[in-house]
């Protein structure tokens, strides 16, 4: 599992540029998003659920675009094949969401930092907060890349892709029984896709061979 | 010699289509090394994927003595990933494998690749990339080595170190390789096996079979090929006529 990890950061740190640029710039367009709104007229948010929301929104961003460009680069190099015989296709699936879910990890991490700079205060993420995105993340990352190993098709990348936005509006929602819900929900078809990935393997139509 | 890979009545089909394999039944002993030949289409490649843990057999038994970490697979296309260097590449099986650095210099120099290590996987030409490849399957003496078509778009002297590799460096591995050129093959592996739609027709040394066929001791194995090819399709369509 080590060497599984240690492939799948050795392929993230291509994306090392991309990834800070994310990590600098997402926390300032939440910080700005307040002002926006209220140059609008629009009643202007609390501090907390902006917090939480640029939280979810800026984690889901960062593991969607670390899982597209490695899954694009593992596809385009039909690598995965390699990589699955040595400890089959399940084990490279948890180490890539362990690595995307990590670098997502680092970039909340980097929001929460650059957050409480801007806002001057360090009591808006609580610990349950940060709990909850932490297994948004992995649950994310781990449904992302089993989806994209079934397959490439369009409307895959359309659900994977839409994830940030859905994560940002359950932050801006803010109630914690739409969250809980949205994770299990989020829990479930992660294990569906998990399933599915096995059952292709039994009927031999891997989509991750192609 | 000691059972190493046991097949019995081994089949695998695709999505519930024809069956790539079907009542595949040998052994491979430890050590030894198997070549496959087949048209295309035979189920090579098929075999190799079952054998590697990539595919799932549909019925049957396939026992392998060794844990898939410690099989060296080699695909027929892709492997590397582009976005790397073929220094970076190689890294990661190293790495995986504890493989010394002895090793290293050695596959490094055998396969002629160290002007290019620096170089993205991606712009290497096809021959390259299949040394490089080769270079990361068999990095670290796995004992157990899958390679499906090697040999393909090298030139001679990359095969011949590929050949040299697998008899110094894999001396005490067990090898399947997969390849359409017969003399090579022939060369490197102590038996062969015949594979025709999914089933075994032979698994024997190029000289038992020559033996077998009454075909001269330097006869070319490919015509040899080609005759119990031939053979084994007049054998079915006899069946076939027969049933009717």
């Amino acid at each position: 599992m080590r060497n599984a990890v240690f492939r799948e950061c050795r392929l993230i740190w291509i994306f090392r540029r991309s990834a800070v640029f994310i990590m600098i710039l997402a926390p300032v367009i939440f910080y700005l998003l307040p002002y926006a709104r209220s140059l609008r007229g629009v009643t202007e948010l609390e501090s907390e659920i902006l917090a939480a929301s640029g939280l979810f929104g800026t984690t889901a961003y960062m593991i969607f675009y670390i899982v597209y460009e490695v899954m694009k680069c593992e596809r385009e190099s039909k690598s995965l094949e390699m990589a699955a015989a040595f400890g089959g296709i399940g084990k490279v699936v948890c180490a890539k969401s362990a690595a995307a879910a990590g670098t997502g990890l680092l970039c909340a991490l980097s929001f929460y930092a650059l957050s409480c700079l801007l806002w001057g205060r360090n009591d808006l993420f609580s610990a349950s907060l940060l709990g909850i995105n932490a297994a948004n993340a992995l649950i994310y990352a781990f449904f992302a890349v089993s989806l994209l190993c079934l397959s490439d098709g369009m409307a895959v990348y359309f659900v994977i892709a839409s994830f940030p936005a859905v994560c940002l509006t359950i932050g801006l929602i803010g109630e914690n029984k739409i969250t809980a819900l949205f994770l299990l929900a989020e829990a479930a078809a992660a294990f569906a896709a998990r399933e599915m990935l096995k059952k292709q393997m039994e009927r031999g139509k891997a989509g991750w061979l192609k | 010699m000691q059972k190493f890979v046991s097949c019995r009545n081994v089949s695998m089909s695709y999505g519930g289509g024809q069956s790539a394999l079907s009542g595949l039944c040998f052994d491979i002993g430890k050590g030894e090394n198997i070549g496959l030949i087949g048209p295309i289409g035979s189920g090579k490649t098929t075999l190799i994927r079952c054998l590697a843990g990539v595919l799932r057999i549909s019925g049957g038994i396939m026992e392998c003595c060794v844990s898939r970490e410690k099989i060296g697979y080699m695909p027929s296309a892709g492997g590397l990933l582009n976005c790397l260097s073929a220094r970076e590449n190689l890294e990661i099986w190293f790495r995986a494998r504890h493989v010394p650095e002895d090793d290293r210099r050695y596959l490094a120099e055998t396969l002629g690749i160290e002007k290019i290590l620096e170089r993205e996987a991606g712009l290497l030409s096809s021959g390259m990339k299949k040394a490089v490849l080769f270079a990361c399957a068999v990095a670290g003496h796995p004992p157990f080595v899958l390679l499906d078509e090697p040999f393909v778009h090298l030139d001679i002297e990359r095969c011949m170190c590929i050949q040299k590799v697998i008899r110094e460096y894999l001396k005490e591995s067990t090898v399947v390789v997969s390849s359409h050129n017969l003399e090579y093959l022939e060369e490197i592996t102590d038996r062969l096996l015949i594979l025709r739609n999914g089933r075994k027709i032979e698994l024997a040394s190029g000289q038992d079979l020559r033996e077998k066929y009454g075909a001269d001791a330097h006869d070319e194995l490919g015509k040899l090929y080609l005759r119990i090819a031939a053979d084994e399709e007049g054998r079915n369509s006899k069946k076939g006529g027969e049933r009717q």
